[in-house]
């Protein structure tokens, strides 16, 4: 059970070690420009002392406008270094939990995320809340190195005054801490209540042919103003506490600057405290109080470390949650030409063989015990009811699903990590619901693979996708996607197809071409593939004829085991025709 | 500047209804405001007093009093916010719910050319950018003002030159922060924008890490992440170089401002003209000035997003209503009639961003004339771009047709009374979006229709989940996505389900079981034999077998009618449009002529 961890403080301290020498110098510029201000406090005290004597103050105001001269410099020059400290570091965090997503097996691949949805906060908010807790190390360091010096000096100028002056800052740090877990709760309560109402947005205007024939307009804004009214209450919740903290670091300075002129009321009239050292006081009061209000902030985002560090790690192997911050160089140029990936060498139609592959659900449900043999060349065709376990079929073969059960046979040996061996040039899979990305179509199909222009085009055809690519004005280089031309749910279908044979692959996996697509183009399409003599060794699910007929071998599941196996011909004579349905 | 009067229009047009809280916030905000400048007075007061050595007692009072002051200010601040957060919430709730419910009463081709995300974005992330304007910059940059305002009243009553000098001095300040506010705007807009990108990516990069996974992708799919990011990279630098700016300024005024503060307060008390405590309690405001000033700086930016997003959130309510229910004629009880009196329908002179398919003015039908008997089940079939949907959605009442009219059960649709239609009229759509809700909210479509529980699981068996319904953790109240999920399968069942509650008299099916397995699909259609006893159906056929079930086929072309008649009688007529496509799908699906028709779905 004893799984390695990764704590938000390791992390952040590896995140630190990244670029050290620039983490380094943000750092020292910060503390320095954090502690210059007890140079300004003594100052003031000269020069309000000199002031009171009569004395002359202008070497005095020269020197505090060369310290903050050097103060703002100083923020100058951190801010250049630590932006981009910073944007590189969530950048390394960001890539390295892709990286465990997307990798094919291997050390480095993850357990999957289902569900983009709540993957995405994990890229935007817990990268950010680990960054920041670092970045609040530099804040409480330098608001130390100042409190440290600053008590000092106080201590010298009077005392007792000084002691008394902190308690009201030890209460605020206190008072801080205890209301740090509530904060968050508050907080978490809210991003909630958030999510519920711009999750039922998108469901309800996904749905808004339904709803308005259902004439369920007012109930839908009624469910709508429920959830409204909660998050309503959550946000005022969520910020008046947090008004509240900062309130309270505020009048603790205010506390504290009456409790001085209290305690130095007699001294003052004596002339033991002069109007200098209250100026030296008041000066330094406000500094002061950011101490406790940065180190209960660095309380608070520990905690949003924590969490957003342990939800990081789940998206890296549990082996390895370092992996989470491993140090890696970044090719951050924008302008830097990207290298193509070299194209693999192609190989020969695959021998696979499953036994006894499987996949059991959480709940149960799955694939269990499927031996199939796929000579090199062959064409099979896997068809049963809905649930029946056609697509979890292919992604455990495919090893894209955890754990997989049983072996799969390579061209006659044992496959060790299904997941980094089905990879062009030896498997290419088109997935049910294929994705499509923003960016331009020769991206898509090519995803990178040096690839000559004519050959392209010959994949787009074989794809049946040479008539909508025609009319692209731009050829591959045409932005589809949000931000430029939309496709249709048969071209984006077709154009992943095309993704698929980019591949080149030894072993087709293809689910469900024919749910987007009319019968004509699917014929099309089958024959594009097929009538080639070194056609790939083919897996496919489809309910059409035109798949069907040209199938060497059916497959036909039923519940997650293989009912029949038999070409269309021979199933129709066990009376099993996949075409045909039972009469209910 | 426009945009920013859109914007105070629609905020005063939000708060007209929380009139009194807006008042007490205001009595909150003067308190918050006016507090601070009393701290600088106590202390010229204590520093003159210790001076003229007055009594312990006085210095005991002043001392006791500033500390009472400043919790006061800041128990008024507190008060601000909740004040502010309150009516700001309450006020932008009302405003979502009032855009939300004008984008479901737009066209369908607004929601066409309109992803959900875009109106998410609109109805809440601009709401909230709103709500984030008055909470931040009415209320805080309001209290802000009026402390500046007071400080700088207060150092003129000193003296008039002082306060004459640091008037001019905050102002030159104020402007400087807000030119370079303004040089700072559009490089923070470019970083965002970057970072949207680089979201973007990583957003499509996880919705398709299956994809890339078995593509062995994932290298490449780094390497453009890394691209994107350096861009990212490039724009922060650029962005937080130029916003600094605005920090180093106002640290420089501020020094600046201390510096001749104390200069001029030195000259002024060898002058003798005021006290060593004056010259204290003028260096006590230039304290007050600084979080104002700077406060004034951080928000600036916000009253450009927000007037951004309220320009939007105005141009979504002003878009224009395409349906308004004001009917009052009933329709009827049982199955009904479909008329069509000389349909025509074409889109109107819309701006561009209405969809690309929508071209303006270009006829999508002419002169429909058809007559579906009630109780009949009758197809629709043609190419796709023929107006089979429009045509649909004109008997649905989703828009009105331009020239002619429905009539569906003897009622013109325009005059029709709004919720006795949405109860006789349904739709069984292709794709059922299942919310995130219980069972029975996503078959009432949260209460629409009311529906005691033995109805929902009468009808739910009726459609053959009665199984599935009772491995059901909490039966009907088992939400979806946390209890249970539905597959494509369900959710098409679902969907037969929501249209079937209402007991409709007329069902427009958009070829219900396309995208289901044949098993599914025979339950889909034994389901559909039974439900349709006694209705009127309309089915709209991508694909000739969909409209296996139908006595009457209207064949569409060009929005023209070209054929229409019974099935049986065209699909035996060599010579009818109707056989002649049938033909050319048989040979592009290649089944023998001699197979049963596929699939054959047995009759109950």
């Amino acid at each position: 059970m004893s799984r390695p961890e990764l704590t938000g403080r390791a992390a952040a301290w590896a995140l630190a070690r990244y670029a050290p020498k620039v983490f380094a110098i943000g750092a020292s510029f910060i503390v320095v420009w954090w502690t210059l201000p007890v140079v300004l406090g003594l100052l003031l005290q000269r020069v309000f002392d000199r002031i009171a004597d009569g004395q002359d103050v202008a070497s005095a105001l020269t020197s505090l406008t060369v310290v903050e001269l050097v103060r703002m410099a100083l923020l100058y020059a951190f801010i250049a270094v630590w932006v981009r400290w910073w944007v590189t570091a969530l950048t390394l965090l960001r890539g390295n939990l892709l990286r465990a997503q997307l990798a094919s097996g291997g050390d480095e691949a993850g357990p999957p995320v289902s569900g983009s949805g709540a993957a995405i906060t994990v890229f935007r908010n817990d990268v950010e809340d680990l960054v920041l807790y670092l970045d609040t190390w530099l804040d409480v360091a330098g608001t130390t190195g100042f409190a440290v010096a600053a008590l000092a000096i106080m201590l010298r100028v009077d005392a007792r005054v000084t002691l008394v002056v902190i308690v009201p800052l030890l209460v605020a740090f206190a008072v801080n801490v205890a209301l740090a877990d509530r904060l968050r709760a508050y907080r978490r309560a809210d991003r909630e209540a958030t999510a519920v109402v711009t999750g039922f947005l998108g469901a309800l205007f996904s749905a808004v042919l339904a709803v308005k024939v259902a004439g369920a307009e007012r109930a839908s804004l009624a469910r709508l103003h429920r959830s409204n009214v909660v998050r309503g209450q959550t946000a005022v919740r969520d910020r008046v506490l947090a008004e509240s903290v900062e309130a309270l670091s505020g009048s603790t300075v205010d506390l504290s600057i009456g409790l001085v002129l209290l305690l130095a009321s007699g001294a003052m009239r004596s002339g033991a405290f002069t109007v200098g050292d209250l100026a030296l006081f008041i000066t330094y009061l406000p500094w002061l109080a950011a101490l406790p209000r940065w180190a209960g902030r660095l309380l608070t985002r520990q905690r949003h470390a924590e969490v957003g560090v342990s939800r990081m790690t789940q998206l890296v192997p549990p082996a390895a949650p370092g992996d989470v911050v491993a140090h890696r160089s970044l090719r951050l140029d924008p302008h830097a030409p990207t290298a193509p990936r070299a194209r693999p060498a192609s190989e020969a139609p695959a021998d696979v063989r499953l036994r006894a592959v499987g996949h059991t659900y959480p709940g149960g449900g799955g694939v269990h015990a499927i031996d199939l043999q796929l000579p090199p060349g062959s064409f099979t065709v896997l068809c049963g009811p809905v649930g029946s376990g056609k697509t979890t079929l292919l992604q455990a073969l495919l090893g894209l699903l955890t754990p997989s059960e049983g072996t799969v046979e390579w061209n006659g040996r044992a496959v060790p990590d299904r997941a980094a061996h089905m990879v062009p040039p030896r498997a290419a899979y088109l997935a049910q619901v294929p994705r499509l990305f923003s960016a331009t179509l020769g991206e898509n199909v090519l995803l990178g693979v040096e690839t000559p222009e004519q050959e392209a085009a010959e994949v787009l055809h074989r794809a049946a996708f040479e008539t909508d690519f025609r009319r692209l004005n731009d050829g591959l280089a045409t932005m589809i996607g949000p931000r430029g031309v939309r496709l249709s749910g048969g071209q984006v279908q077709r154009a992943a197809t095309a993704r698929a044979l980019a591949g080149d692959a030894a072993l087709l996996v293809l689910d469900d071409l024919s749910s987007a697509l009319d019968a004509h183009t699917e014929r099309t399409l089958w024959s594009r593939l097929l009538d080639d003599r070194r056609h790939p060794t083919c897996l496919v699910v489809s309910h059409r004829a035109a798949a069907l007929e040209r199938a060497d071998q059916i497959v036909l599941l039923e519940a997650g085991r293989v009912r029949a196996v038999g070409t269309l011909d021979e199933l129709r004579s066990r009376g099993l025709d996949p075409l045909a349905t039972p009469a209910t | 500047m426009r945009a920013t009067a859109t914007h105070w229009r629609l905020l005063a047009e939000l708060l007209v209804p929380h009139r009194s809280a807006v008042i007490m916030l205001g009595v909150a905000l003067a308190a918050a405001g006016a507090l601070p400048l009393v701290g600088p007075q106590l202390l010229r007061a204590f520093v003159d007093a210790a001076a003229a050595e007055a009594t312990g007692g006085r210095l005991l009072g002043i001392a006791g009093l500033y500390a009472a002051l400043g919790l006061a200010a800041q128990g008024a601040l507190v008060a601000t916010t909740w004040g502010a957060t309150r009516v700001a919430w309450r006020a932008t709730n009302a405003l979502r719910e009032r855009a939300c419910e004008h984008a479901l009463s737009l066209d369908l081709s607004y929601h066409a050319a309109t992803s959900p995300g875009a109106l998410i974005e609109r109805i809440d992330g601009d709401a909230t950018a709103i709500a984030q304007f008055f909470t931040d910059f009415v209320v805080r940059v309001a209290g802000a003002v009026l402390t500046l305002v007071g400080a700088l009243l207060l150092v003129g009553v000193e003296d008039w030159r002082v306060g004459a000098a640091a008037t001019f001095f905050v102002l030159a300040a104020l402007a400087l922060t807000v030119r370079l506010r303004d040089r700072a705007v559009p490089e923070g807009m470019a970083e965002r924008a970057a970072f949207a990108r680089v979201m973007g990516l990583v957003e499509e990069y996880l919705d398709g890490a299956q994809d890339l996974r078995a593509l062995g992708a994932g290298e490449h799919a780094l390497s453009q992440h890394e691209r994107v990011s350096g861009h990212h990279v490039e724009a922060a630098v650029r962005a937080e170089r130029t916003a600094i700016w605005i920090w180093i300024a106002v640290m420089g005024f501020f020094a600046l401002g201390t510096v001749l503060m104390l200069s001029a307060g030195t000259l002024l008390l060898r002058r003798e003209a005021i006290t060593l405590g004056t010259v204290v309690l003028l260096f006590g405001y230039v304290q007050v000035l600084r979080r104002p000033i700077e406060l004034i700086a951080e928000q600036l930016q916000q009253v450009q997003r927000a007037a951004a997003g309220a320009g939007r959130m105005r141009r979504l309510l002003d878009e224009p209503v395409g349906i308004v229910p004001d009917g009052r004629d009933e329709l009827p009880s049982g199955a009904l009639e479909v008329a069509l009196d000389h349909v025509g329908f074409s889109y109107d002179d819309r701006d561009d961003d209405t969809g690309t398919d929508a071209v303006a003015g270009r006829p999508v039908l002419t002169d429909i004339d058809l007559v579906l008997p009630a109780g009949q089940v009758t197809g629709l079939v043609g190419p796709s771009g023929s107006g089979k949907s429009t045509l649909a959605r004109l008997m649905l009442r989703l828009a009105d047709p331009t020239s002619g009219a429905v009539h569906v059960g003897g009622v013109d649709l325009r005059l029709a009374e709004h919720d006795s239609l949405r109860h006789r009229v349904a739709v069984v759509t292709q794709d059922v979006q299942v919310f995130r809700a219980t069972v029975r909210e996503n078959v009432t479509l949260f209460g629409a229709v009311e529906a005691d529980d033995d109805d929902l699981r009468a009808l739910l068996a009726e459609l053959g989940l009665n199984a599935w319904l009772a491995r059901l953790p909490q039966g009907l109240d088992s939400v979806f996505g946390t209890d249970v999920a539905a597959s494509a399968g369900q959710a098409q069942l679902l969907g037969l389900a929501r249209a079937f509650l209402r007991d409709p008299g007329l069902v427009v099916l958009d070829e219900a079981s396309s995208r289901v397995d044949p098993v599914t699909a025979a339950l889909v259609e034994a389901a559909l034999n039974r439900l349709l006893k006694g209705r009127t159906a309309v089915v709209i056929a991508h694909r000739l077998q969909a409209v296996e079930r139908a006595d009457t086929v209207v064949v569409l072309e060009n929005g023209r009618v070209i054929e229409h008649g019974p099935r049986t009688a065209l699909a035996d007529d060599a010579a009818s449009r109707f056989a002649a496509l049938l033909r050319a799908e048989l040979a592009a699906t290649g089944r023998p002529e001699a197979a049963p028709a596929e699939p054959t779905y047995a009759r109950v």
